[in-house]
């Protein structure tokens, strides 16, 4: 069996051999999953908000989606992995109630776009937007990143 | 965002004295006696907060209203899919499916959530003193907590720091389980408990 290892919101975590990471209820969060596919390790984060504000002071390291992206990028270095070789996938950012005016869903995800793209990630695909919750679980072997919705 | 327990008492409290204003009118709409009790109380960062309401991956309906004016905050009632389903059929829905919840949701969820919600943001603003308005109501059956992480993020985008008031609601008699939850955003909190020292 392979190990199977759960994050919260506002959590990330690396793994490698076969492992696998997942995380549920995915709103208006995103989470980014970043892959090494020639060393197969990588990580996943849920992030909750698109950015941190000057009053906040809290220390975790995945609560906004660019803070997340970065942090992850770093962890996955830390076991090994080699920036050159990642690529991304996003999933979430979605807006459960329909006349939402907020658009906190589409804000994260562009959050991490942003600072994907200034790292010279590639994207490689995108489940985003639209009013499902999602669960999501990340195979550390392959690479393979599964969504599921509730309904 | 520490409270006192005594702060946390207070605020209980408060949402004891909306609930009994709000509980005889949705009594009165489901001719039913109805009972709530207020279990919990949480303050924190949001995504303690967060982690704390989102529960699995259970599936709810959920109606949702921001509260503005004097405070900001939110409401949220929230039904898993069989108390949904029940609710839909004492309301006279006839016989709803929980594949069909999607759409049930716009109907029976959202009568009770206006008796309900409406009460509330009256009591409130009447035994405060305080000026509130609030939002139309927003409805979606999802994960549990999908939905809380919306609606935690729309009141508390700039501080992250957010207070949960958590109350349990049943129709006596029937298999209906729900949960009512206040959420007020820091200053919000801070106005409500310095307005309570009063009373």
């Amino acid at each position: 069996m392979p190990e199977v290892i759960t994050i919260k919101t506002g959590e990330l975590a690396t793994a490698q051999n076969h492992a696998i990471i997942q995380t549920g209820s995915v709103g208006s969060c995103v989470v980014i999953a970043i892959y090494d596919h020639k060393a197969k390790i990588g990580g996943l984060a849920h992030a909750m908000l698109p950015t941190r504000s000057s009053k906040d002071d809290d220390d975790s390291l995945a609560k906004y989606s660019d803070e997340a992206v970065s942090n992850l990028v770093l962890e996955i270095e830390k076991i090994g992995g080699n920036r050159k070789n990642f690529v991304a996938k996003l999933v979430g950012g979605g807006a459960m109630f329909k006349n939402s005016t907020y658009q906190l869903g589409d804000k994260n995800v562009k959050s991490a776009r942003r600072v994907l793209t200034n790292l010279k990630i590639h994207i490689e695909n995108e489940d985003t937007g639209g009013n499902m919750g999602k669960s999501v679980e990340m195979n550390l072997g392959t690479g393979i990143v599964k969504v599921e919705t509730s309904l | 965002m520490e409270f006192s327990a005594i702060e946390i008492d207070k605020l209980k409290e408060i949402v004891n004295i909306i609930e009994g204003n709000s509980n005889t009118s949705l009594s009165k709409m489901l001719d039913k006696k109805i009972n709530m009790i207020v279990p919990n109380a949480f303050a924190g960062s949001i995504e303690k907060v967060h982690q704390k309401l989102k529960g699995d991956d259970e599936v709810v309906s959920a109606i949702f209203l921001k509260i503005h004016g004097d405070l900001n905050g939110a409401m949220l009632l929230t039904f898993c899919a069989k108390s949904a389903v029940n609710l839909a059929k004492l309301l006279g829905k006839g016989t709803v499916e929980i594949s069909d919840l999607r759409e049930f949701d716009k109907s029976a969820l959202v009568e009770v959530g206006n008796i309900l919600f409406g009460t509330s943001a009256n009591v409130l603003a009447d035994y405060l003193g305080l000026n509130i308005g609030y939002s139309v109501p927003n409805i979606a059956t999802d994960m549990q907590g999908a939905i809380m992480d919306s609606v935690l993020t729309e009141i508390e985008e700039d501080f992250g720091k957010t207070l949960a008031l958590e109350t349990d609601i049943n129709v006596e008699g029937e298999n209906i389980n729900g949960k009512v939850y206040y959420l007020f955003d820091k200053e919000s909190t801070r106005k409500l408990l310095e307005t309570i020292k009063s009373k």
